[in-house]
């Protein structure tokens, strides 16, 4: 086995991890994420343009 | 852009060529990332209001009360708009940007593997800079975003050419349909034609004032009023994100201040992976891509040093950014820093290019096609929750029939005056919009100057507005009666009011004659008004300020199709 072959291996293994640990996240983020939006409060006169918090 | 082609070693690299795979991963791309955007119908997000017929009127033209915040944007869609249906027009806004600014990112890079210039395309197309201006509703920046790469392209080939591609103006106007958008497209010129030539260095210096005139010559028009409110320096400046910090979040492409259109993916680890990439990928090509060409790198540089400079600015100097905005009219330009890291990404795509190109050649064949698929998706994975749509918050929504209903009965039955927009304030999340977020759509919807609030509210700080008679409207709204209140907004101008019934708060009743009592829209006449005119020296201002804006892109195009014409009658 070569150097490059084994360094390929290495490579391999860790750009699939990385690749298999974020697709994991990723599918638990979008699937856990809080609703992004909360309804308006009827004594709310004005709604706000954004959030900084 | 002149390159050493890649190293090999031990590895096969795909052969540089042209084929579809660029243009079609960049289409790809940019259909699952907008989604059901593209469905029919229109958008409506934050600033993003379009509606079916947009009406060309003088407010859209610079000479309204308020400041020229969609100027020129909302004039160019409404001449567009009699051309191609607004929908249309609206999904071609949104799409082409990404492709074509896509295409001209990976055109200097010709020369690199095909999986390196996938890289380029994913990250230009696929990025929290995108998918958080795209929920903004910032489309003038994003055609400025797309524009940009051309820009660049077309800049340096004015420069080693020596003569001014024809293209070029018409770019440069497309990249200014916004204030930012202008500031943007001016650097990438400025920067890539460069001073070596002073009369070139004139003429772009021209194009950009010319391309921008409209705004600029409106904005000092408004000049009294044109002082932003300094509370907005602070609520607009560059944030982080999740437990990414600002400066961190401005090098992985985000940090816009509005938290609520931050992809969700962006507060988490996936932020932090991104940015380990794109530094991974940065260390592992810096050096080539320097090399391959100092003139094109630096021009690259300008752009990326720029724009996370004014970025930064943002975040840490609120307080010196407040200043600009009360003192220097058009100062509050600068307040929405992160909309000018739009310049941080053709460097950022092109170095990851040339990173991905050296670590392929340290890779055997088979590593090295795993290698180069994972880190083509890498962005689609690093921000799963841009596709479809920016997880559904970008939806095509219809009408409901009082709006057109509304319209056709003030054109029907109003006299003159302009219309005002009740309950006064500037945001509405009606529910036939699924509760998104916008600026009243109601006033584009009609075809008559409009008055709304200006005023903004973000995290319950209110962000006053600048437009005088917005003022002038609401000391007549705190009138004790509603005649008193009728008679006040008739000697404002206000010869129509529409109320939105499904927004918050409760509206004062005005005396006026019913024209329409729909389930969503109440619409209600006021006699004896007059819209009031700008003065005469306005309107010569304008006037040539849009000829400036109009000229030089179509007589640079007439003149280029001309000379194609003579060219191919000579035998």
């Amino acid at each position: 086995m070569t150097v490059s072959s084994i360094a390929a291996l290495i490579g391999s293994l860790i750009v699939g991890g990385v690749v298999g640990t974020v697709s994991l996240v990723g599918v638990i983020n979008s699937q856990t994420s809080p609703p992004s939006k909360s309804p308006v409060s009827v004594e709310k006169p004005a709604i706000d343009y954004g959030s900084n918090s | 852009m002149s390159s050493p082609g890649p190293r090999r070693r031990g590895v096969s690299v795909p052969r540089p060529g042209r084929g579809w795979w660029v243009p079609a991963w960049a289409v790809l791309l940019a259909v699952v990332l907008l989604g059901p955007a593209l469905a029919p119908g229109l958008v409506l997000s934050y600033d993003m209001v379009w509606v079916p017929d947009l009406t060309l009127r003088s407010d859209f033209l610079g000479l309204g009360s308020s400041l020229p915040r969609a100027v020129p944007s909302d004039a160019v869609v409404s001449v567009l708009d009699e051309v191609v249906a607004g929908w249309v027009l609206q999904k071609l806004v949104l799409l082409l940007p990404l492709v074509g600014g896509a295409l001209g990112v990976v055109r200097p890079l010709r020369d690199l593997p095909l999986p390196a210039r996938l890289v380029a395309v994913s990250l230009f197309v696929w990025n929290p800079f995108v998918a958080e201006r795209l929920v903004m509703g910032h489309w003038p920046v994003l055609v400025g975003y797309g524009v940009l790469p051309w820009v660049l392209l077309l800049g340096r080939r004015w420069r080693v050419e020596r003569r001014l591609p024809a293209a070029l103006p018409v770019l440069v106007v497309a990249g200014s349909l916004s204030a930012s958008a202008g500031v943007v497209t001016a650097v990438a010129l400025v920067a890539s034609v460069g001073l070596g030539s002073r009369t070139r260095a004139a003429v772009a210096v021209g194009l950009v004032a010319a391309a921008n005139a409209p705004w600029v010559v409106s904005g000092l028009l408004h000049a009294a009023a044109g002082r932003s409110d300094p509370a907005g320096a602070a609520a607009f400046a560059l944030s982080g994100e999740g437990s990414l910090p600002a400066p961190l979040a401005a090098l992985s492409l985000g940090g816009i201040w509005n938290s609520e259109v931050v992809p969700h993916s962006r507060t988490g680890i996936l932020a932090w992976v991104s940015l380990l990439v794109l530094l991974g990928l940065a260390l592992a090509g810096g050096r080539r891509w320097w090399s391959r060409g100092r003139r094109d790198a630096a021009t690259l540089a300008i752009c990326w040093g720029v724009g996370l400079g004014l970025a930064l600015l943002t975040w840490a100097s609120p307080d010196a950014v407040a200043w600009v905005a009360a003192h220097v009219p058009g100062g509050g330009l600068l307040r929405d820093g992160s909309r000018q890291l739009a310049l941080c990404v053709p460097l950022v795509a092109s170095l990851a290019a040339v990173g991905t190109t050296r670590v392929l050649e340290w890779m055997e064949d088979a590593g090295a096609v795993m290698v180069a698929a994972a880190l083509v998706v890498l962005p689609v994975l690093l921000l799963p929750d841009a596709a479809l749509g920016v997880d559904g918050r970008l939806r095509a929504v219809d009408f409901p029939r009082d709006y057109a209903d509304a319209r056709a009965a003030i054109d029907e039955d109003a006299g003159p005056g302009d219309v005002l927009l009740l309950p006064l304030a500037s945001y509405r999340q009606p529910a036939w919009n699924a509760g998104r977020k916008v600026l009243d759509p109601t006033g584009r919807y009609q075809s008559r100057d409009f008055v709304t609030s200006d005023a903004l509210v973000v995290s319950g700080t209110v962000i006053a507005g600048e437009d005088p008679r917005v003022a002038e409207v609401a000391r007549a709204l705190d009138l004790p009666t509603p005649d008193e209140r009728a008679d006040a907004l008739v000697r404002a101008g206000i010869g129509v009011v529409i109320t939105d019934l499904e927004a918050p708060g409760e509206p004062p009743e005005v005396a006026g004659e019913p024209l329409l009592r729909g389930s969503r829209l109440e619409v209600s006449a006021l006699d004896g008004a007059r819209s009031p005119a700008p003065p005469t020296g306005w309107l010569w201002a304008m006037a040539a300020a849009w000829a400036a804006f109009v000229v030089p892109p179509v007589g640079v195009a007439a003149a280029a199709v001309v000379r194609r014409r003579r060219r191919r009658d000579t035998p």
